[in-house]
């Protein structure tokens, strides 16, 4: 058996994907399919390191080629996302919203030229939902009738934007979100060597994705984001309509912070329905225990529920692209004052 | 790295590696010309992993070292300087190439040599000798028949083929096809066919300038690159995979009439009509007939344009067998003649939609396949 993959999680994926390198029957294409920061890059890197490895025990992470893989750096393993676009086509940064069938034509014409180092080719394509239309169709000649050293990694979190075509002519290895205990475990292991304490709160705060949480360590900024986050929650429950109408103003104008912003609403009340149902364990915002527990005692469950489900509709109104000023005044004025249902304020 | 060498030899080092920079990479190295101490020598290198070139000049090194530096930055930089000595340091911590010639100083930045690709250079031992001028006359004969249209990846290629003690090279775009054969001085212990990128051997072709040892030819073990070993020159292209047509399926077997005619004079004579064959699809006629009561065996070359009007030009010929009128595309024409060699043309037909071959009336080595137009689509 090979040494084993330097991936959180997965056990199911890595141990399929780890019997078929060493069996030597890998697909000619794999199509990585889950949530976001979960580990799908990784994973996939991983797979190209082990085939691309000179070492004894691929991937043996120590030889030129597994080190050139990290670096991003070898010459037959083909990284296809925008800023690679943006090289290939010398084209702006500002330009690059989508894959292009030119880019995806650049890249087929050197898959026909046979690897320079390693025994494949590996082309890697991150957000594989972003190809357009004809570049995916342009593509499915390539995944048809691939180079017989060619392999097709593909990573996507929007797997039903895909063309059905592209999808049925991969293995399709689904991954999930980690169970917090994985990442919790995970992270008190080199290279993080966290604390027992950090380790749970940043495995909770990350709702099974590992890349968040690394990066919630690695960059002390997101977690100082999140706590402003929950304190203007705080805010907007105390608050006057007056002082909602502002924060609904000062969101509408910064539509990804607002959009985060929601994400972390959505798991704080999410904890108060769990803590509302005398659920103890499952909680998100673990440091925040205390002042759920309080807000638990004074909302009941019906408002709880509503105010998370007006919460969801907003989001997916501002997905949409709706007037964000009025989505977002509309919301926070719908919510009721520290326990207070909106209607019976004076 | 602390190293000197001649501004000369830099410029022509440069200058011959840099044919294998990439314009446009997910690489950024591949932007970068290779700089390296080789044995006390100085070693340039470039690849857009396609083709990758390697060179080695005259240097007196004092510190080995190695960098890779921004291509257009250094070739302007070293073409600019006068022809003196040149002095080059690498500070290694900033990996920055400091380069000093006469008067000026510049500082290069550079990326770490450990991310440029590994580029195989020969080992002489199983490598196959081909005689230069040889190799020259091929790449010529068969590259401007490969396809340049990528979307078709393996006729971009020239199928190259060792075979006992002869080497033939073949290629294939669809509307023509060229075969050239050579001997080789010794067999080859093992038969083998690889596809090389045209490109590849036309850029052999230019860099062998006018070298006159033997050209080493060797496929690395893998059958993934092909490496020419010249005079302080390394270029190794990667191999084109897939199935090459097996052209020698297509090529006419027999021929009902086989014309001669002066290379000279048929080449000249079509270079006068493709000035109104440009008008009318490149179409040229060629209207061939025996020895009759009208007159000697001759070839008349006619091209209409509507515009321009036409153009006749009668050339004398030999015929054997039938009169046949047939048209080709003029470029096509003009492609082959200007390689063949000899100083007869032998043009064997069979009907006016059959292919055409052009052969060299000198040997027959060589030989070269056109599919003719319909003389009724004439613009
Ligand atoms: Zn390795």
């Amino acid at each position: 058996m090979a040494t084993k993959w330097p991936i959180i999680g997965h056990h199911h994926a890595v141990s399929l994907l780890q019997r078929e390198v060493a069996r030597g029957e890998l697909a000619h294409a794999y199509l990585f399919a889950g949530p976001p920061q979960i580990g799908k890059q990784t994973l996939s890197s991983i797979l190209a390191q082990a085939l691309l490895c000179q070492g004894d025990d691929p991937p043996c992470g120590d030889c030129d080629s597994c080190r050139r893989v990290v670096r991003r750096q070898h010459p037959d393993l083909q990284i296809l996302d925008l800023p690679a676009q943006t090289r290939l086509l010398g084209e702006k940064t500002s330009a690059q919203h989508v894959l292009k069938i030119e880019t995806i034509r650049k890249v087929q014409q050197g898959l026909f030229r046979r690897p320079l180092q390693a025994d494949h080719k590996v082309i890697l394509i991150p957000e594989a939902h972003l190809m357009t239309t004809a570049a995916a169709n342009a593509f499915l000649k390539t995944l048809e009738e691939p180079p017989p050293y060619a392999l097709l990694l593909l990573t996507t979190t929007q797997v039903e934007d895909l063309l059905p075509t592209i999808v049925s002519r991969c293995q399709v290895v689904p991954l999930h979100l980690l169970r917090i205990t994985e990442i919790e475990t995970a992270l008190q292991r080199p290279p993080w060597k966290l604390e027992a304490a950090q380790a749970r709160l940043l495995a909770h705060l990350s709702g099974g994705r590992i890349g968040w949480a690394i990066r919630a360590h690695e960059d002390s900024s997101v977690l100082e984001e999140r706590q402003e986050t929950l304190e203007t929650l705080q805010r907007v429950l105390a608050g006057d309509d007056l002082e909602r109408m502002e924060i609904a103003e000062r969101m509408a104008r910064l539509p990804d912070q607002g959009m985060e912003t929601l994400a972390a609403w959505s798991t704080w009340w999410r904890d108060l329905l769990l803590l509302q149902s005398g659920a103890d364990n499952g909680l998100t915002n673990v440091d925040r225990r205390d002042e759920l527990a309080r807000v638990a005692r004074v909302w009941d469950v019906a408002e709880t529920y509503s105010a998370l489900s007006t919460l969801q509709e907003t989001i997916s109104a501002l997905e949409h692209n709706v007037n964000a000023l009025l989505a977002w005044e509309a919301f926070l004025l719908s919510l009721s004052v520290s326990g207070q249902p909106a209607e019976s304020r004076t | 790295m602390r190293v000197s060498c001649l501004q000369e030899n830099l410029a022509k080092g440069v200058a011959i590696v840099g044919r294998a920079v990439a314009s446009r990479s997910t690489l950024p190295v591949l932007e970068n010309i290779y700089v390296g101490t080789d044995d006390g020598r100085l070693k340039l290198a470039a690849t857009n992993l396609e083709i990758g070139i390697t060179c080695w000049i005259g240097a007196q090194v004092e510190e080995e070292g190695e960098i890779s530096v921004p291509a257009r930055v250094v070739t302007d930089l070293v073409n600019s300087s006068p022809p003196e000595r040149i002095d080059m340091a690498l500070n290694v911590r900033t990996q920055t190439l400091q380069i000093h010639c006469a008067q000026f100083q510049a500082q290069l930045k550079g990326i770490d040599a450990s991310d440029f690709p590994i580029i195989p250079t020969a080992e002489q031992d199983k490598a196959i000798h081909v005689a230069p001028d040889t190799l020259r006359e091929m790449i010529s004969q068969v590259t401007f028949a490969a396809a340049t249209d990528e979307t078709r990846p393996i006729l971009t290629g020239v199928l190259t083929e060792f075979e006992g003690a002869s080497l033939t090279m073949a290629s294939a775009d669809g509307f023509r096809i060229s075969v050239r054969k050579a001997p080789l001085p010794e067999e080859v212990p093992e038969s083998f066919r690889v596809i090389i990128p045209a490109r590849a051997l036309q850029e052999v072709a230019r860099i062998m300038g006018d070298q006159e040892d033997p050209v080493e030819i060797l496929v690395t073990q893998k059958r993934n690159q092909v490496l020419f070993h010249m005079q302080n020159i390394d270029l190794v292209s990667q191999l084109i995979e897939g199935n090459f047509p097996d052209y020698r399926q297509i090529l006419p077997s027999s021929h009902v009439t086989r014309t001669v005619v002066d290379t000279g004079e048929f080449l000249r004579a079509i270079r006068r009509a493709r000035i109104f064959a440009r008008d009318a699809a490149n179409m040229v006629r060629l209207q061939i007939s025996g020895e009759s009561t009208e007159g000697p065996a001759r070839v008349r070359i006619v091209a209409e344009a509507a515009e321009l009007g036409d153009n006749v030009e009668e050339i004398g010929a030999s015929v054997e067998g039938e009169d046949i009128e047939i048209a080709f595309n003029v470029r096509y024409l003009i492609d082959v003649l200007g390689v063949l060699n000899s100083a007869q043309t032998i043009i064997e037909t069979t009907d006016a939609t059959s292919r055409g071959v052009i052969l060299p009336a000198s040997n027959d080595d060589f030989t070269h396949v056109i599919m003719p137009m319909h003389i009724g689509q004439r613009g």
